[in-house]
């Protein structure tokens, strides 16, 4: 904490700017709720009304039945499971193996992992896609999983090393010395202390997967297939949606609570997650 | 070589390998070659699509773009994110948790939902910004044609701040107190102890900051693609987005490829060039913590 002297007056001034960038930040966000919520009639008038008066659900309604949206909310779901089914069991070995043992070229493998973080994932776009068409892996959820995966894997790496590196090795040499093995020692005592670095990694690895837009928008083409952020940017296009902007916006919001929940509920991690790269605590 | 911690890694290492690594290599072949996104024949062309890169005027439109896009947003995103995090420093805030998470909520929305908040809110017709400026006597504006390059960096600093917030924020509670007690009992102003205390103590995160969402925003063009496409008349039409209309609109898999090669290279030379102004004293610092 950073200790500058705290007069009555710079104090008004902080509470002053605060409350300004928190109207700034949340502002955008409490619009989208407050369009999805606006009957049509409402929606072209300028100036515009803050408050939708009544509220109506007739868009929540409409983007579920006549969009669809519950489809793609699915297709998000899979994505995002599947990549946290493979990511996480993948970073820990690599993370334990990083951590709880002595090799040649160590940090130069630990180096390269972290990285593989700093090549730009957009300009890869080009060639993951030609990797994807000769695996015959394009407009296939496995095709994005295993790009996801990727993404994600060098940050929970490094969260999960973070965790490993705390527990002392004595525990983990007196496993040894009762006879397990180092798979055994990994599964029974490494593993449940690491559990809050598994919150940190998760949280990291489902907002990452689930708010994805670019990547699906170009790997998937199949309109059955295609996660939320896909789906809406398709409505937006469509000569006859892309005028509803108020069913457009249920679809944005239905998609967007899920992340936006689970950030509110699991705060901490999310920050741990986010950090994790840059600063150790 | 102990073969257990390789066997530990080897699926991480081949995912990577796969997917993270070899497209930065695949991006050099494909560039070398005229084809197109679906077909199967292929031409090897030598480096006859840089040469066509090199007299092709929307390529510099685009290095320009880019350069007025990263150079606008890093700036705002550092300086607000440093703000923010000042202001959430102070002692014994009220609601420090509310108002971070306020300043956070953005980060968690998809690049597609931040656009269409923000096309809403820039909307010529009934937008409610028109709405703000009208209510203070402003003649109405159409946002994202004649003020698109604002816009756009506006909407991407209002998503891409936090990460900066977070990351200062962090190293800033990791300054000993000592320092600002010490500071004070010598007399010196709430600037002062700023800029010879907490500023100084953030120099290499600010590097690693100013690194990360320089890339971050070279290669975020998901904002721009929903905004405007590139538009109007190229004005936004960023490096990447440029890269993605060749790539997949134009179906000219070859010349994306370019692109792409273009890109890494770029973002390799201002990581250099950070490394360079920060000097590597920094850099050596930071592996040895």
């Amino acid at each position: 904490m950073i200790f500058y002297s705290a007069e009555r007056f710079y104090r008004k001034i902080v509470y002053l700017l605060l409350f300004f960038f928190t109207i700034f930040f949340l502002f955008p966000i409490l619009w989208m709720f407050i369009i999805s919520l606006k009957p049509v009639s409402q929606l072209y008038r300028f100036p515009p009304h803050i408050i939708p008066r009544p509220p109506v659900l007739k868009n929540y309604v409409y983007s579920f039945i006549n969009i669809g949206i519950g489809r793609n909310l699915f297709n998000s779901l899979i994505l995002t499971l599947g990549t946290l089914a493979v990511s996480i069991p993948v970073s820990i070995p690599a993370a334990y193996a990083l951590s709880k043992f002595r090799f040649r070229f160590q940090s130069v493998l630990l180096l390269g992992i972290l990285g593989t973080q700093m090549i730009p994932g957009m300009a890869s776009l080009v060639p993951l896609f030609d990797i994807l068409k000769s695996f015959k892996l394009l407009d296939s959820f496995i095709g994005l999983i295993f790009i996801y995966t990727a993404r994600t894997l060098p940050l929970n790496i490094w969260i999960f090393k973070g965790f490993f590196d705390t527990i002392p090795n004595d525990l983990f040499e007196a496993a040894l010395v009762d006879g397990c093995t180092q798979f055994q020692s990994m599964r029974y005592i490494m593993v449940p202390l690491v559990l809050p670095g598994m919150a940190a990694a998760s949280m990291f690895t489902i907002m990452q997967s689930w708010i994805e837009f670019i990547v699906p928008l170009t790997m998937l083409f199949s309109e059955e297939k295609l996660p939320f952020p896909v789906a809406v940017y398709k409505f937006m296009g469509s000569p006859i949606m892309g005028t509803n902007y108020g069913a457009i916006f249920a679809s944005a919001a239905v998609g967007s609570l899920p992340i936006l929940m689970l950030f509110i509920i699991f705060q901490r991690y999310f920050i741990k997650g986010l950090t994790a790269g840059a600063v150790k605590e | 070589m102990k073969k257990t911690p390789i066997l530990l890694m080897l699926l991480a290492l081949l995912i990577l390998a796969a997917f993270s690594i070899y497209p930065v290599f695949n991006a050099f072949r494909l560039s070398l070659f005229d084809m197109g996104l679906l077909q199967r024949e292929v031409t090897f062309v030598g480096l006859k699509n840089y040469s066509v890169l090199l007299s092709d005027p929307l390529f510099y439109n685009s290095l320009k773009a880019t350069l007025l896009f990263a150079g606008g947003s890093v700036a705002i995103q550092y300086f607000l994110g440093l703000f923010l995090a000042t202001l959430l420093s102070t002692q014994d805030l009220k609601g420090i948790r509310f108002f971070r998470s306020s300043f956070i909520l953005p980060y968690t929305l998809s690049e597609l939902v931040v656009a269409l908040v923000w096309l809403h809110i820039y909307d010529s017709n009934f937008g409610v910004l028109n709405g703000f400026v009208n209510a203070l006597g402003v003649p109405v504006q159409r946002w994202l044609f004649d003020w698109a390059m604002p816009a756009v960096i506006v909407a991407n600093c209002w998503w891409g701040s936090t990460f900066s917030m977070l990351l200062l924020e962090s190293a800033m509670k990791g300054i000993p107190a000592e320092l600002y007690e010490a500071a004070k009992v010598d007399g010196a102003s709430g600037l002062q102890q700023f800029f010879k205390i907490t500023l100084p103590s953030l120099h290499y995160v600010s590097m690693l900051n100013l690194i990360m969402i320089t890339l971050l925003t070279i290669n975020a063009f998901g904002i721009v693609f929903v905004l405007t496409f590139g538009g109007p008349q190229n004005a936004t039409d960023v490096i990447g987005m440029y890269m993605w209309r060749n790539a997949f609109r134009f179906m000219d898999l070859g010349y994306g490829a370019t692109l792409a090669v273009v890109i890494f290279i770029f973002n390799i030379i201002i990581t250099l060039l950070y490394i360079r102004v920060f000097g590597k004293e920094t850099l050596k610092g930071s592996v040895s913590k």
